[in-house]
């Protein structure tokens, strides 16, 4: 429940054992290698000279991936989510894999000449398509294809760019002829109201006038596909029929591309895995020194996993050793966090923030509890509640899911608990009027949010005021942690200390806790202010500085204050879960009575797409807002950096999950 | 008469204190979701990140929702008996009431947006800038706090 302490390392090993110790390293996934290796003599060592052998073979591979995917059978949604998109496989397994590496090339190699003729094909035919299109038309020219260019004379084919146009295109061209003297030269035959042949006398001087006339008349030359046929009508068929060719050259190479990836894709997909494992192990030797004999890498390593590495690497690998080393000055470690299993959910809150500084809190412990109350606030109803537990027992039990969707499983089962409880004290029950409830029910109901609001927004300031004192306290505790435990008391103990004497003011003042203390309440508050600003003033350079850091301490009551009002939005969310539900039961019972007969199915329909939709705005905005209240106004509180996180060498699994082996 | 001018000046309070704390917010979440936009189709990883950034000018649209329910309970329209008797002074007293957290809400809500889509492009950079990010927007976002409690003043000095 805590930051995970982090060494800095040194691995070195001997040449011969590099790759089984790198494989062992990445299967424990606890060591994160750094880009260079601090060495005080660097004379004897060199760059590490070994280059990974599928260098050309795992762009291809992954290339002849990518291809297959498109015509493997789609399994069902159900299934997918059933089955998972991965392969489990055991570490035997996976060895097997590696050992059998070269089988892939003769695969590759088939898949990329399917590839490249399928390619061919489908180029072929949209040429064809394209070019009966042109054929076609021109179909109307009144011309044969010989016709077009003989010995002596040329015609050009004008399509005009504005269809639009009154004027039709071949009025258009005899005009400007006429105006470049051009029409004693030129034979022009219409076609359509946009296109025109003009037939001359083969000549560079006319074929430049007439490029320049059809720039005039905004106009396009075309050129149409070579065709051995006289006629247009006789051009188009050949087109057709080479077309009807290539189409069912088309679907025999897409049936042989179906069963290669039958046959293929899974052992390509696991292969990829396995190569890119292999590709990362030589990355990493990338980053190390080298001697003759022995390769010496270094980095970062989880100081709780790192013995059972050090085990591990002994008794398969002796040719290995690993030595801790100082950090350097200034020196900062990457960041994990660990936490148990009932608090491990809510680490996605604090990673959607980023982790903390290396000597922060882990404020996911802390966070938790507010959390899952203030989410419970933000969505106030039984119904949605349950409704998220059972989609969280589903990805929790039935789907197979990564671990990093497991974990999310978890926090949204907690989510749908907390929305369940508290609805029950909120009388949330899919917008359900409470009147119509069971006795009992109602009985359970302590707030009403929309009757009489006051109260949920005093319940929302009051776990404000909770959450920020919590937070100044974590501050001390931080700060004692990191040797400040006088400087975290002196800065945040007024602090403390003045929150507490304004609630027990308050509830004297207001007649509800020792009545006959208010003015001794009074006189706390001002020894509060008094010793905010005299313990603030104290990093102050010289008077002037101390007067003004004492005096614009008083400033961050206003961040405080803003803090809590901040909490103003439990209530509003809560509110907007209620308000919706109720006008989806509204506008279904409007429904119900304006449509006979089927009345019932579409105010059917209204309920449930109404309240899949209010539960999945309600949830979004009910998570995102409950983690905005810790981010901003309780992380500030105790939380001084952003830490780096620790991004251990592991495999990434994209079509692999590794199981025990048997 | 007097009494259905003053319900519909405390409905004008609250339709101001909702409406423009909603119209502040969607300004604000627009410019914010146009940047997070940008970002996500080069760094699809850090949506998480960008869907908090982009929900920080919400809050004032919240903020005038809470506005909008506070006014209409003090006013003793909602969570009444229906039998509430409102007269035109009272009535405005209400209408401005709302006006310190609609009017702080839609300018909040906007440049909050503004200064949310300059701290997706911080993060975008570096995402270890997420809190300072979060940080800068936030400050934007306490003027709509001080408009929500000097609403909330001005109510329970109506109802005093």
């Amino acid at each position: 429940m805590s930051i995970v302490p982090m060494k800095k390392i040194q691995l070195a090993v001997h040449r011969s054992a590099v790759e089984p110790v790198l494989q062992t390293v990445q299967q424990f996934g606890v060591v994160e290698f750094r880009e260079q290796v601090s060495v005080a003599d660097k004379n004897n060592l060199t760059g590490v000279d070994i280059s990974f052998p599928y260098q050309h073979t795992l762009p291809r591979l992954q290339q002849a991936i990518s291809f297959l995917e498109g015509y493997r059978q789609k399994p069902s949604l159900w299934r997918m989510l059933r089955d998972g998109t991965t392969y489990d496989l055991s570490e035997v397994q996976v060895a097997q894999h590696l050992e059998n590496l070269e089988v892939i090339e003769p695969v590759i190699e088939d898949i990329e000449l399917l590839h490249h003729q399928l390619t061919q094909v489908q180029e072929e035919s949209r040429t064809l398509r394209e070019s009966i299109a042109q054929f076609k038309a021109w179909e109307e020219l009144p011309m044969t294809l010989a016709e077009l260019e003989t010995a002596r004379t040329k015609t050009y084919l004008l399509i005009s760019n504005q269809a639009s146009s009154e004027l039709a295109l071949n009025e258009a061209v005899a005009a400007r002829a006429e105006e470049m003297e051009l029409a004693e030269s030129i034979h022009v035959t219409v076609v359509s109201h946009n296109r025109c042949a003009i037939t001359a006398l083969k000549s560079e001087a006319v074929t430049a006038a007439l490029e320049a006339l059809s720039k005039q008349v905004m106009a396009e030359m075309q050129t149409l596909p070579a065709a051995t046929k006289n006629t247009m009508a006789d051009a188009i068929s050949d087109c057709e029929a080479a077309l009807q060719t290539t189409s069912e050259k088309e679907a025999t190479l897409h049936a042989q591309a179906e069963n290669a990836a039958k046959e293929h894709l899974r052992d390509l997909q696991i292969k990829s895995d396995v190569l890119r494992w292999q590709h990362d192990r030589y990355a990493v030797l990338a980053n190390g020194l080298s001697t003759s004999e022995v390769v010496v890498l270094e980095g970062w390593a989880n100081a709780r996993l790192l013995p059972d590495l050090e085990q591990a690497l002994q008794t398969k690998d002796p040719l290995s050793a690993i030595s801790v080393i100082e950090l350097d000055e200034n020196e900062e470690p990457p960041v994990e966090i660990e936490n148990n299993r009932l608090v491990q959910p809510f680490e996605v809150v604090t990673r959607l923030y980023g982790l903390p500084g290396h000597k922060d809190l882990d404020p996911t412990a802390f966070l938790a509890g507010f959390f899952f109350l203030f989410f419970g606030l933000s969505l106030t109803d039984v119904g949605y509640g349950v409704f998220l537990m059972i989609a969280a027992a589903f990805i929790l039990f039935v789907f197979k899911v990564s671990d990093t969707v497991r974990v999310f499983g978890k926090l949204l089962f907690f989510m749908g608990l907390a929305s369940a409880l508290v609805g029950l004290l909120f009388g949330g029950y899919l917008g359900i009027d409470p009147s119509m409830l069971p006795e009992w029910l109602r009985a359970l109901q302590q707030f009403d949010p929309i009757g009489d609001p006051l109260p949920v927004f005093y319940l929302a300031l009051a776990l404000g005021v909770v959450q920020v004192m919590f937070g100044i306290v974590l501050k001390i505790v931080s700060e004692a942690r990191n040797g400040r435990l006088l400087g975290g008391v002196l800065d945040q103990g007024p602090w403390l200390f003045l929150f507490v004497v304004l609630i027990a003011y308050g509830a004297s003042s207001q007649g509800l806790w020792a009545t006959a203390y208010t003015t001794q309440f009074l006189y706390l508050i001002y020894l509060g202010l008094g010793a905010i600003v005299i313990t603030s003033g104290r990093h102050g350079k010289n008077l002037f500085e101390m007067v003004q850091k004492s005096l614009l301490s008083l400033y961050d009551s206003i961040g405080y204050f803003s803090d809590i009002l901040s909490y103003s939005r439990l209530l509003a969310l809560g509110l907007a879960t209620t308000a919706l539900a109720f006008a989806v039961n509204l506008i279904a019972e409007i429904v119900y009575d304006a449509v006979p007969y089927v009345g019932i199915v579409f105010a059917g329909l209204v309920l449930v797409i109404g309240h899949t939709f209010t539960l999945a705005v309600n949830t979004l905005g009910a998570f995102i807002h409950s983690a905005r209240l810790q981010f901003v106004e309780f992380f500030g509180k105790f939380i001084s950096g952003t830490g780096r996180l620790f991004r251990p060498f592991a495999r990434e699994k994209s079509y692999v999950s590794i199981t025990p082996d048997k | 008469m007097e009494s259905l001018i003053g319900v519909g000046l405390v409905f004008a309070g609250a339709a101001i204190a909702a409406a423009l704390g909603f119209s502040g917010s969607a300004i604000g979440m627009g410019h914010a979701g146009q940047a997070a936009a940008g970002v996500l189709s080069e760094k699809p990883h850090l949506f998480g990140k960008m869907l908090l950034m982009q929900a920080l000018p919400g809050s004032q649209g919240i903020y005038g929702l809470v506005g909008a329910f506070l006014i209409l309970n003090f006013a003793g329209i909602l969570g009444g008996d229906g039998s509430v008797a409102i007269d035109a002074g009272l009535g405005l007293q209400y209408l401005m009431a709302g006006l310190p957290i609609g009017i702080a809400g839609y300018f909040s809500g906007m440049f909050q947006g503004i200064v949310a889509a300059s701290g997706i492009s911080m993060i975008a950079k570096d995402e270890t800038n997420m809190g300072r990010a979060i940080v800068l927007s936030v400050m934007v976002e306490t003027w709509a706090i001080f408009g929500v409690l000097i609403s909330f003043i001005l109510l329970i000095s109506i109802a005093g």
